[in-house]
């Protein structure tokens, strides 16, 4: 399976799950949670599901192009059940077997991985999915989402798109991996892991980026001040990126870390807020009518 | 009688929760059972990822029947004079809840009182059980619970069923959307859907016919069959890792068993990083030769048998060749730059906000190790060893591999050393200055990782304390516990006699304290480290008034102590040893409660003695101390309590004859100048104050 079919299919399959398609965010994130479609929707009373392809990046994860494994730009496909549904395992397989896998042929694992994203305040509790022994996929319960308590809780599938194409390619250099009939991840993607590798690490104005990490913090509490959520949680994802910059250029040491992360933490805690107050101002509009009373006594709705 | 089978279904528990879950399970369940007057026989417990259940065998149809008397008021208040039941003796009955023709009298030490005997029959056992098990199931305890769907319920995972039967009967209730019944399911995809049980009876064997065996000690019984049998085809062995067996006997509830193979360029990586990285990430168990040399093999642990399991060993092969070419990476990289290079690279790493980074720690440990040698008269070798591995030890923290593999912190300080040809006995203290890594772990072989081992830990001690880091009740964040209880071990197992306020008191100096400062922050660390002597004392069997008594005499040198632990215990166990500690119990408290103006600088004048029990006292205690500081000077510790029980015969005629606190102020000083005498002699070895009689 070429790697966009591999998106493809996947994308059929949770669209036939009731699973809106948005596009991936038009801003550098860290992972799929990054995306308002996650960290925000995920919050409050309202039923959400999406699913999206989003493209990834880790600055210290960068290896020049020279590693068949490891890349500081790479895809995340990320699904969001809100409730999570009581069947998802067996949905998760599914998809699996959409792809092409068929579980009596492999070994299948839910080993478990408590997730943390400390940047988001977000965290949970799940898996890592094993395919013969391979981490493909994170499955977690959303326990916390921008430092708040989420209910009811959503589940988190984040599939890795490269390890999955290169099980089912059968090859041992992502690099190598045909994107189509015609052409490689790596006539793709190849210079991309070399030039930003090279950037991340070498050549990233240190000064600059400090300057724009205080400049995005101010106008993120700023724009939160004036309940602009999306504007502030934006300029919040921009200082996390930031920050990547900076660590992968080594100009963060372990103990101003700690400080770095937990600003950015109170930036999303602060958006998080913003948002439930808003939501709850217009009155939950993607409740379904006849469910608030439920809800009001606290009692679960059928699903 | 019954066999009571509650299963509960889940989707995969970490494999680390299941026993202790499962232990908790059946002590409350047998507890609870108890507390309902429900008598009940053995039980068994099972668990899967999937699953955990407890099976109680021989349950009662009933709760036991009990009786129990209701004392109402007195005869002469319940009944009238004609024997007519008063206002007071209808509303008891009407409270007991019978008739108030039934009252009955009965005669107690106050008189005759009215009386009820009930008898509570007792309910049906599964309707009682149908009303506690579902709080039941909500507090089995986990490390860490969550929540799911829409639900308020909190699980280690998501419930899916709950079976509960009596026998043949169902037990019907509700846990979150969850109800319960006579329903199972087998393994996920090699029997996946529903398994209806008719009876309890039938609960192993129907998830054996579905691919599961529930039974955890056959599962691991089958998985290290399988295991012995595929790396025999290797004709090699399993590397012994029991924590290894127990994660992945809980991590199945099939087990299928794999051998694999890697290049055996790989092999070029230090044995312990090869094993680590198969262990840590993938779960997989090294492979070793007759040499117990490790061999390009590895064992993975399935959870289903597929159609042709050669596909899912390729898979594993493939995943751990990207492990092992990431880990030869990171070692070839750390093998380019010297240890002396990464120890500058330390300047960023931080020890503790307060205290700066692991390079300012590494100088401390330097300094400390250089005073501790010198006081120990190590002589010129052992303490340039202990130097150069103060510097050294920490630089592995900046390596790559220790980096991936935080685990191996020491053990690749170790392997760098002897590649960077640093002298053998510095590249082991460099691994053995983190023993004991665990409680009742080895500790430091030689001298120079002891050495290391006990300034290191002494660093953070003084440094948490310094910076009030105090371990308090059950948190101790950075383990200052079993550190101390390192030091000591390390001392007592080394004989290594040094003063350990000594050391202390240096330690603190490191962080620029002075004066009142630094006593006082000094001591409370002395206190902390008396308290885990004490632990650790008793620990090994001494009673706790033996080990606070030779404590409290001098703690300053930890081999001292433990011998006059020992000394004591044994003399314990002479037959006269409680009349023995009565009398010096009694010189030590009048000692302590005497005028401290009568007790201090104070000389005995032999023509002062009044009374001949004075001079065969003050005779014998001179003879008694000389002998004492002989034995002591050997060591001699059993002697030296011996010649001081010989004091005895002398002590009681002293107190038998003589009033201490005579009238005249002279007397008076010299006879208390005389027992501070012999109470300072006591003082050497233990406190008998604080021994028990």
């Amino acid at each position: 399976m070429y790697v966009q079919d591999v998106i493809l299919a996947l994308q059929r399959f949770w669209a036939r799950k009731g699973c809106v398609l948005v596009q991936p965010y038009d801003m550098e994130v860290g992972a799929g949670t990054f995306h308002p479609s996650t960290l925000l929707r995920t919050l409050g009373p309202e039923p959400w599901r999406v699913a999206y392809a989003q493209p990834s990046r880790r600055p210290t994860d960068g290896r020049y192009g020279d590693n068949p494994y490891r890349l500081q730009h790479y895809y995340q496909f990320q699904v969001i059940l809100k409730p999570s549904p009581k069947n998802v395992q067996d949905q998760f397989i599914q998809s699996l077997k959409a792809l092409g896998v068929d579980p009596l042929d492999h070994d299948i694992r839910f080993v478990e991985d408590d997730w943390e994203s400390p940047t988001l305040g977000a965290s949970g509790l799940g898996w890592e999915v094993w395919l013969d022994g391979m981490e493909i996929t994170q499955f977690t319960y959303f326990q916390m989402a921008g430092s708040i308590e989420v209910h009811p809780v959503s589940v988190e599938l984040t599939y890795g798109v490269e390890r999955i194409c290169m099980f089912l390619q059968g090859v041992d250099n992502v690099f190598h991996l045909q994107w189509n009939r015609e052409l490689t991840y790596g006539d793709l993607h190849h210079q991309l892991e070399v030039e930003q590798s090279t950037y991340n690490f070498e050549s990233a104005d240190i000064d600059m980026l400090f300057d724009c990490f205080g400049k995005f913090e101010a106008e993120s509490k700023r724009t939160a001040g004036q309940e602009m959520v999306l504007p502030a949680y934006e300029y919040c994802l921009k200082c996390s990126h930031v920050f990547n910059l900076l660590e992968a250029r080594g100009a963060i040491s372990v103990t101003e870390r700690t400080g770095y992360i937990a600003r950015i933490r109170n930036l999303a805690r602060k958006c998080a807020e913003v948002y439930i107050r808003q939501r709850e101002n217009l009155g939950y509009p993607m409740l379904k009518t006849g469910t608030e009373t439920n809800r009001d006594q606290n009692e679960p709705t059928a699903h | 009688m019954n066999r009571l089978l509650i299963e509960i279904g889940t989707e995969e528990i970490p494999s680390g929760y299941i026993i202790p879950a499962l232990e908790a399970f059946r002590s409350r369940l047998t507890q609870r059972l108890a507390d309902l007057r429900i008598e009940c026989g053995t039980t068994r417990v099972y668990g899967t990822p999937r699953r955990l259940a407890v099976v109680v065998e021989d349950v009662a149809e009933r709760q036991s029947p009990v009786t129990h008397q209701l004392m109402g008021p007195p005869e002469r208040v319940a009944f009238d004079d004609n024997g007519r039941p008063t206002k007071a003796a209808r509303k008891f009955a009407e409270k007991a809840g019978v008739s108030v023709n039934r009252l009955k009298l009965k005669e107690t030490e106050k008189g005759r009182y009215v009386c009820i005997t009930k008898t509570d029959r007792g309910r049906a056992a599964a309707g009682v059980l149908r009303e506690v098990l579902p709080e039941f199931i909500g507090a089995i305890p986990f490390p860490k619970t969550m929540r799911w769907g829409e639900l308020r319920t909190a699980f280690a995972r998501p419930v899916h069923s709950i079976v509960a039967l009596l026998g043949d009967r169902a037990i019907s209730f509700a846990f979150g959307d969850t109800k319960s019944g006579r329903h199972t399911f087998g393994h996920r995809f090699m029997r996946p859907g529903k398994i209806r049980l008719a009876a309890s009876e039938d609960y192993l064997d129907a998830l054996a016919d579905a691919y599961v065996l529930a039974d955890m000690e056959q599962r691991r019984a089958v998985m290290q069959d399988r295991m012995k049998r595929a790396v025999a085809r290797a004709g090699g062995y399993i590397l012994e890792d029991a924590g290894l067996v127990e994660t992945n006997t809980n991590l199945v509830e099939y087990p299928e068993v794999v051998l694999g193979s890697f290049e055996e360029k790989f092999l070029e990586l230090p044995r312990e990083v090869l094993v680590t990285a198969m262990r840590e990430h993938q779960r997989y168990f090294a492979v070793v030769d007759g040499q117990n040399v490790i061999m390009p093999y590895f064992i993975a642990v399935n959870n289903t048998r597929a159609r042709d399991m050669r596909v899912v060993t390729a898979g594993h092969e493939r995943v751990l060749k990207a492990r092992l070419e990431d880990a030869r990476f990171f070692y070839r990289t750390d093998l380019n730059i010297s240890p002396d290079e990464r120890m500058e690279s330390l300047k960023s790493v931080v020890f503790q906000a307060e205290l700066g980074s692991v390079h300012d720690k590494t100088l401390r440990i330097r300094t400390l190790g250089e005073r501790l040698c010198r006081e120990l008269d190590l002589g010129e070798d052992v303490p340039a060893r202990v130097d150069r591995a103060a510097m050294l030890c920490k630089t592995d923290l900046v390596s790559h591999v220790v980096i991936e593999f935080p685990k191996l912190q020491g053990t690749m300080g170790r392997i760098y050393a002897q590649t960077a040809n640093e002298p053998e006995a510095v590249a082991n203290a460099i691994e053995e200055h983190y023993r004991p890594a665990y409680s009742g772990g080895p500790l430091p072989a030689a001298i120079t990782g002891a050495i290391l081992s006990i300034v290191d830990k002494i660093d953070t001690i003084c440094g948490c304390y310094y910076v009030g880091l105090v371990p308090t009740g059950a948190s101790d964040p950075y383990a200052l516990r079993r550190q101390a209880i390192g030091i000591i071990q390390t001392a007592l197992d080394q004989e290594l006699e040094f003063s350990l306020a000594g050391i202390i008191h240096a330690g603190m100096e490191m962080f620029g304290l002075s004066g009142r400062d630094l006593d006082d922050k000094a001591d409370a660390v002395f206190a902390f480290m008396q308290s885990r002597m004490a632990y650790l004392l008793e620990d090994s069997g001494i009673p706790r008034d033996l080990a606070a008594a030779a404590i409290s005499a001098s703690a300053d040198n930890i081999c001292d102590v433990r011998r006059r632990a020992g000394a004591l215990q044994r003399m314990k166990s002479a037959p006269d040893f409680d009349s023995l500690a009565v009398g010096f119990k009694r010189v030590v408290n009048i000692i302590r409660k005497a005028d401290p103006a009568d007790t201090t600088d104070s000389k005995v004048s032999p023509d002062l003695f009044a009374d001949p029990a004075e001079t065969a006292l003050h005779e014998a205690a001179l003879r008694a101390r000389e002998g004492v500081l002989r034995h002591l000077k050997q060591k001699e510790i059993d002697a030296a309590f011996t010649e001081i029980g010989g004091l005895k015969p002398q002590v009681d005629a002293f107190f038998d004859t003589v009033l201490v606190m005579a009238g005249d102020p002279a007397i008076r000083k010299n006879r208390l100048a005389l027992l501070k005498q012999i109470s300072d002699l006591f003082d050497r070895l233990a406190d008998f104050s604080r021994i028990s009689t």
